[in-house]
């Protein structure tokens, strides 16, 4: 079982429950026949997390929904119990992913490394999945969720090309590569719009900047208004687009693949 | 063409405002006509700009991508990623 968590460091809306929810989703697709249950979505969010919503499917069901974070403030005595398992009936068979909501905290939620690892011991004792996708908030060094990271095997980084938001980045994935010891996949360059691709600063192309300030040639996700339709809709994009109408879910489609390697 | 001939005689009664007020001296008639050829040189510029030029004009049409309403979506089939 391998566990990956996404991250921006300290910056929020690049993307990072969008890329995360359809790379697990298309990863519950593809490996449905050889796994009951091939992936677990963890949100971690200590809000109202989208990727919670979309899963879900309502604007309101996340007040009732039972949640990890349940377990790990001493609410629920399972784990397990914290999780759903959401099905999609597709022309091509069933895709399950099991699921644990996002919840509130009503504050800083702070995340023992002993706790953590009884969940995943759980997940894996019970489901015996291929791979836990952990959503995390914006967070920068010294956060208290950061102590996820002592149990990630990749750590997803996700950017969009902006200076802030790669350096960002590459500040956080940096100190918790030294500090966990955590493997790091492909960076995403989420969100680029193919026709500006230049950066009007240095008139550099923002995939050189990218690969420069992040030390690898990151996987593009182009920005795509289907996306924008697919969320209002509160729908998953890969469940609902075709990647020949959609180049964002060519590119995830693309993601999904790179990182099946890696398991 | 007959807005460029008034240019010109105006350019002309200019010359003449100089040449009569150096032959005969006498300002008012010389500055009269030398006004008059300054007005009619303005009158024959004003309306160069509305001449009409055929210009080929190439209608480039904007390729719009038809995208679907949420609603639209959401009544879609469930597919098989990347299907």
């Amino acid at each position: 079982m391998r566990v990956l968590a996404v991250t921006s460091g300290s910056k929020g809306g690049t993307g990072k429950s969008t890329v995360l929810l359809n790379v697990a989703v298309t990863h519950a697709y593809w490996f449905k026949d050889s796994h009951t249950y091939p992936a677990v979505f963890v949100d971690l969010n200590m809000d109202v997390g989208s990727a919670t919503m979309l899963l879900l499917g309502s604007p309101t069901a996340w007040r009732d929904a039972r949640s990890i974070v349940d377990f790990l403030q001493g609410r629920l005595g399972d784990p397990i119990s914290a999780f759903y398992v959401k099905k999609w009936s597709t022309e091509d068979g069933d895709i399950r992913l099991v699921f644990s909501p996002s919840k509130p905290t009503g504050g800083t939620m702070y995340l023992s490394l002993g706790a953590l690892r009884q969940v995943l011991n759980a997940l894996e004792r019970s489901l015996n999945p291929l791979a836990v996708y952990v959503d995390l908030p914006p967070l920068s060094p010294g956060h208290p969720l950061e102590a996820v990271f002592g149990h990630v095997d990749y750590v997803v980084p996700v950017s969009t090309p902006d200076y802030p938001s790669l350096e960002a980045v590459h500040h956080f994935v940096s100190y918790v590569r030294d500090r966990y010891g955590a493997s790091v996949a492909k960076p995403v360059l989420n969100m680029f719009s193919i026709d500006r691709d230049i950066e009007p600063v240095t008139g550099e192309k923002w995939a050189a900047l990218a690969s420069r300030i992040l030390g690898e040639d990151p996987h593009v996700v182009p920005y795509d208004e289907l996306f924008l339709v697919a969320r209002a809709a509160l729908e998953i994009e890969v469940l609902k687009l075709s990647p020949h109408e959609s180049p964002g879910v060519r590119a995830l489609i693309g993601y999904a693949d790179y990182l099946k390697i890696l398991f | 063409m007959s807005l460029r001939i008034v240019s010109w005689v105006g350019l002309l009664l200019n010359v003449a405002g100089f040449l009569i007020l150096a032959s005969t001296g006498d300002p008012v008639t010389s500055t009269a006509i030398y006004l008059a050829g300054t007005l009619a040189i303005i009158l024959g510029n004003l309306r160069r700009d509305v001449e009409v030029v055929h210009v080929p004009v190439h209608v480039v049409k904007e390729e719009r991508r038809e995208l679907p309403r949420p609603e639209e979506l959401r009544a879609r089939k469930t597919r098989a990623p990347g299907r």
